[in-house]
């Protein structure tokens, strides 16, 4: 203003007197040095109190560009295995949870370059630079978010472990027959991050925003922004199970809800509190329909569940049925004519039963006497346990099981028969074991079986023309 | 000040540098009300230039510093009661001295009054000459012009910026016998002469008192109010005669012009040099604050 | 016609092709037999309404997803009452027909919002198509639409896209007005395009809706007649007025991120806005005492508006200006109670160059300039010869005033 302009004139002066006293001015820093200052103490005094050695650090040790004007001061790898701190060759393969992670062919076989700083990062505060297993969803989000059931061994690789169920049926995932590709059927909700990184996080770096990202279409903007670390751009949501399948994480509650009084908080205890009680109810038919008997014979899962269905699928509250299924489960996806399937697998089961359980009876007569530690016994007793686990556990949940299960009860007996110098005598017909495209899969009855009528809708054209 | 043990003459202080026996040259109500004035006047300053200058980039936080805009308003008017009541009292002592005194005139002219006079443009004269080297350096007597331009100016100063300054207080009531143009003109007259004032006493001044070589880096006569025989004769040899005729009295703390005074003590020597380099240090600061404001706005 | 033969019975099976290996999708659906068109949703909760199921079926989790339909969203949403078919109309049989397209065009029902989509921006290259904004089976209903959640949740669908016109907290619409109270929801338009309800000459109808008083006040002020007159095709713009900025109710308040009258820095910005248009005055403003006072952050002193009003502004020759003769006092007197008439003739935005407006303000200013001048230059160059002295002296080794210096070591 030209107001001020006539002071600069006037007061001109004074600055030579001021020069001349040898008495300087105090002058402010420069705001770079003072924000540059400002922000190595903050960091710095957050790092006190952990375990971080690189707390005792100066920060442009790393930061090579020093902090100043950077709101994500990158630091090159080179910093890390500098003057002796990691030597490259110290980092190898470790496991993080259920995978196995390769430090070598992240850092040299990875088509983006990844630096150290990529995973290992702190935040201001200054926590230590661990980089846990929430860390791979930031670059391999694109995968998860197109993955198919056999993509997860690609990190998974090496399926080891057993799992438990909340009713006591154990899960070892390596004998798993589904394993192959079938992960999703039980980890059906595994969460994607989301991989496009939004404009939001560019603005937190570059003041004008819009130029940058027009310019940055299209280009591979890694290269550009090493140093930093994945999460600066990159939602660092981690990649986790969010939901079991509920046929094999039984939740109480879902269909016992309020049975212990109003208070919806009861609802919300967790299986192992009920189980204190109500331990493995639902053991058996679980281990049908998942098809894990106690044999160790593979696995036989049900079809049913293995093409999505669950319990509560069958078993439906909401029919006023409490949760004992009705034909109206089957007639709900099936056409009405299924309505007598459900009848005719009881009818068959039971008549099964029948005749397997006095075969079985028969060879408990001949063993009579014998001690229990004899094979003849042991035989038996297999025979009688195989069938009070069908018994328990419901044919219905998997008629293929049941039907081996049939044969395996018959042939322990027949054992025993042997094993006492005796002639089994002949087993009862089982019928040919059931299986899709076979009318017995679903008619499922002994004896003569005539199903006369129009049969020519697209559904039985397509099965009786694959061999029923 | 009861303490007579001889000390160390305090070497940052020009006053105590040099031979000779101490000699008094303020009296205590001199001393009280310069440092009425430095209390004041820093006061008024440090609450009013962030105003002048409220574009400036530490007019925001100077001015959130003293509290607020309205807290900083309640203390320059504190600064103002201040300077009001060591003006009035001001007006008083020298009336109280004139009636009282059975020379008057002696006040107001003459080798010991404030009044400029044909001789200090003699002074002005030989000092220019001086610069040049066409002379020596003129004998100055108990005030050099530079002091009674010094102390005019702080009276012509609070006499302008404290009559627009009371204005601007109380525009409502004033506005009943003064036409509206009134406050226009206050407000650039208020500004305008404390910049003066503040610029003038933080240069100028400081400069003449304290920061020339004879006396780097602090004079502080006027908070000990005595100063070495040596200190007068370079200052003010015009007046020797008069140290002269006390020079064999006995020390007495009555704190009499000319007569000899014992010397200060170490704790009263310290605390003068204390408050003087507190003062000197914030003065520049805001010198430094205004060039700033000046150059770059 | 078909004769089934029980196979225990060792019959020989019929002839039949090769049977094709299908993966678990086809035989899922192969074993759901054709239902009947129905159009009872319960039917198709059964499966898209279990996520479990769904993502058996589809490849991805996202496809399954995209597939599930919550039976308490659906049924929460503005549509609940609604069979899928619908919607859906091709998806009645099951398995559905392969050649069924996805949805019935909102159109169907909406039609009038499909028209004035159809005329705005969103629907270029259907940049922003019905479900992008409204959600898919959790559309709203308009009642929960008008609530403050519902205008929240409008802001955060289209601050998806918008992002940088996301309010923030401060704003006093972020807490409760949606976006398409103020933009057209359906026929949005750019802000230039003189349709817009943000258009300049539409913002007097568009904030009045909710802001009458002062909607009303600004119409025929200064600013008001002024962008009135924008309107009309060849009318005579005032002068001042810039046809980039007129003086509509963002061109002083913002769009998004205003602020409040009761915001710390409110009086500051608008400060800013009025010096936009208004430049000479703002300098004299800043150069008083409530300027110099509302940079420094006070929010007591007046300002622009608090003289000159906020909405009704109108020129100090026109009786109803608050700055008017007839007015000022009463206006002076708003903060300074005991003001007198010649107290109302201050002039707050004096000039000190301009001599023919403001000769006592010229003179004291000039006056007051020399005095400065002079005295530093006098005192500066006395203080530098002293200076320049002492130095010459000490450099030649003559200097006369030794005698306190020797004793500083």
């Amino acid at each position: 203003m030209g107001r001020n302009s006539l002071l600069t004139l006037a007061l001109a002066t004074l600055v030579v007197v001021a020069s001349c006293a040898r008495e300087t001015t105090p002058r402010a820093e420069t705001g770079s040095a003072a924000s540059a200052a400002s922000a190595a103490s903050s960091v710095t005094a957050g790092s006190t109190g952990t375990t971080d050695p690189h707390a005792s650090l100066a920060c442009a040790q790393c930061h090579e560009g020093g902090l100043a004007d950077h709101r994500e001061p990158a630091v090159p790898s080179r910093a890390c295995t500098a003057s002796g701190c990691h030597n490259d060759n110290v980092v190898g393969t470790v496991r993080l949870a259920t995978v196995t992670f390769n430090h070598r062919s992240h850092v040299s076989d990875s088509t983006v370059a990844i630096g150290c700083a990529g995973c290992h990062a702190h935040r201001a505060g200054g926590q230590p630079l661990t980089a846990g297993a929430e860390t791979c969803g930031l670059c391999h989000a694109k995968e998860l978010s197109q993955a198919r059931g056999d993509d997860c061994r690609l990190c998974h690789s090496d399926p080891n472990w057993v799992g438990m169920t909340s009713q006591g049926v154990p899960i070892p995932h390596q004998d798993l027959p589904w394993i192959e590709g079938g992960c999703l059927r039980c980890h059906y909700e595994v969460t994607h991050p989301v991989h496009e990184v939004s404009l939001t996080r560019c603005a937190a770096c570059h003041q004008n925003v819009e130029a940058v990202t027009r310019q940055g279409i299209g280009e591979d903007l890694h290269p550009s922004h090493t140093g930093i670390t994945c999460a600066s751009c990159h939602e660092a949501d981690n990649h986790r199970i969010e939901a079991m399948s509920s046929a094999v994480d039984l939740r109480c509650a879902n269909c016992h809800a309020g049975v212990h009084g109003t208070d919806t908080a009861r609802d919300s205890v967790s299986p192992s509190t009920c189980n204190t009680c109500h331990g493995g109810v639902h053991r058996d038919p679980q281990r049908m329909l998942l098809g894990l008997l106690p044999d160790s014979v593979a696995a036989t899962p049900s079809n049913h569940f293995m093409n999505g269905l669950t319990c509560r699928s069958c078993h439906r509250p909401d029919t006023g049925t409490g949760n004992v299924t009705t034909s109206q489960a089957c007639v709900d996806c099936h056409r009405p004519e299924y309505a007598t399937v459900l009848k005719w697998w009881q009818q068959g089961l039971a008549e099964r039963m029948r005749l397997v359980d006095r075969y079985v009876a028969g060879a408990e007569r001949v063993t009579a006497g014998s001690a229990p530690t004899d094979s003849a016994a042991e035989a038996v007793a297999r025979a009688r346990a195989t069938l009070a686990l069908l018994s328990a556990g419901g044919g219905e949940h998997n008629i293929p099981l049941a039907q081996r299960m049939f044969g395996d009860a018959l042939r322990q007996a027949a054992d025993a028969y042997r094993l006492v110098g005796r002639t089994a005598p002949p087993t009862p017909s089982m019928g040919r074991a059931p299986r899709p495209g076979l009318c017995t899969y679903c008619h499922y009855r002994l004896g003569e079986l005539v199903i006369s009528g129009q049969m020519n809708d697209a559904f039985h054209r397509s099965v009786v023309g694959r061999g029923g | 000040m009861t303490d007579h043990i001889p000390e160390q003459p305090l070497n940052l202080d020009a006053a105590q540098r040099g031979d000779g026996p101490f000699v008094w040259r303020f009296e205590r109500y001199h001393r009280i009300t310069h440092a009425a004035v430095i209390v004041s006047f820093f006061l008024l300053v440090i609450t009013g230039l962030p105003l002048r200058f409220s574009h400036a980039f530490w007019a925001g936080p100077l001015m959130s510093l003293l509290g607020g805009v309205k807290m900083a308003g309640i203390l320059h008017r504190t600064g103002a009661v201040i300077t009001f009541l060591y003006f009035s009292a001001h007006l008083f002592y020298v009336v109280r001295k004139l009636v009282r005194s059975p020379d008057p005139m002696k006040i107001l002219w003459g080798p010991d009054s404030l009044v400029p006079q044909p001789r200090d443009i003699v002074d002005f004269w030989h000092q220019t000459r001086w610069y040049f080297g066409r002379g020596p350096r003129p004998r100055f007597g108990r005030w050099s012009y530079m002091e009674k331009f010094d102390y005019f100016a702080v009276f012509w100063g609070v006499a302008i910026i404290g009559g627009s300054g009371l204005l601007l207080w109380f525009p409502e009531f004033f506005s009943h016998f003064l036409p509206g143009w009134v406050f226009n003109v206050a407000t650039v007259v208020h500004s305008d002469e404390a910049l003066l004032a503040a610029g003038f006493i933080f240069t100028i001044h400081f400069f003449h008192v304290h920061l020339r070589p004879e006396k780097f880096p602090l004079d502080a006569v006027m908070f000990t109010g005595r100063a070495t025989r040596s200190y007068m004769e370079e200052e003010h040899p015009g007046i020797m005669e008069e140290v002269e005729r006390h020079a064999s009295e006995a020390p007495s703390p009555h704190q009499i012009p000319d007569t000899p005074a014992p010397p200060p003590t170490r704790a009263a020597s310290l605390t003068a040099a204390a408050l003087g380099f507190i003062a000197l240090a914030v003065g520049l600061s805001l010198i430094g604050m205004i060039l700033w404001a000046v150059i770059l706005y | 016609m078909i004769r089934l033969i029980p196979c225990s019975r060792g019959g020989q099976p019929p002839k039949s092709p090769p049977a094709a290996r299908l993966g678990a999708l086809a035989v899922t659906l192969l074993l759901l037999l054709p239902a009947v068109a129905t159009a009872q949703s319960p039917r198709c909760e059964r499966c898209h309404g279990e996520l479990e199921f769904l993502r058996q079926q589809v490849p991805t989790l996202q496809r399954a997803r995209a597939l599930l339909v919550l039976p308490e969203v659906l049924g929460a949403s503005a549509h609940g009452g609604m069979a899928c078919t619908r919607c859906h109309r091709g998806f009645g049989s099951f398995p559905h027909d392969t050649t069924a397209t996805t949805t019935t065009e909102c159109a169907s029902c909406h039609e009038a919002q499909d028209t004035a989509w159809r005329g705005g921006v969103h629907a270029l290259d259907q940049g922003a198509r019905c479900q992008d904004c409204h959600g898919v089976h959790d559309v709203r209903t308009k009642a929960s639409m008008e609530t403050a959640a519902g205008a929240r949740a409008t802001q955060k669908a289209c601050t998806r896209c918008h992002f940088e016109a996301a309010l923030p907290a401060s704003d006093p619409h972020a807490d409760s007005v949606s976006c398409a109270a103020c933009h057209a929801p359906h026929r949005t338009l750019p802000p230039q395009d003189e349709r817009s309800r943000v258009n300049v000459v539409n913002q007097g109808n568009t904030c009045g809706a909710c802001h009458q008083k002062e909607a009303k006040a600004w119409e025929s002020d200064v600013h008001g007649t002024a962008v009135a007159a924008l309107a009309v095709p060849g009318a005579r713009i005032p002068s001042g007025v810039s046809r980039a900025e007129p003086p509509a109710c963002t061109a002083c308040h913002g769009a998004h991120g205003m602020l409040t009258p009761s915001t710390p820095g409110f009086q500051a910005q608008m400060v800013q806005r009025c010096a936009h248009c208004h430049e000479p005055y703002a300098e004299s403003f800043a150069d008083s005492y409530h300027g110099q006072a509302t940079t420094l952050g006070s929010q007591t002193v007046a300002t622009c508006h608090d003289c000159h009003g906020a909405h009704g502004i109108y020129p100090a020759s026109d009786p109803r200006s608050t700055v008017s003769p007839e007015n000022r006092l009463n206006t002076c007197q708003k903060c300074h109670t005991q003001a007198t008439a010649s107290f109302a003739l201050f002039q707050p935005h004096a000039n000190p160059s301009d001599r023919t407006h403001y000769p006592f303000v010229y003179w004291a200013y000039h006056l007051m300039a020399a005095l400065l001048i002079g005295t530093f230059t006098l005192f500066g160059v006395h203080t530098f010869l002293w200076l320049a002295r002492l130095g010459l002296d000490a450099l030649r080794g003559t200097s006369d005033v030794p005698k306190t210096r020797e004793n500083e070591r």
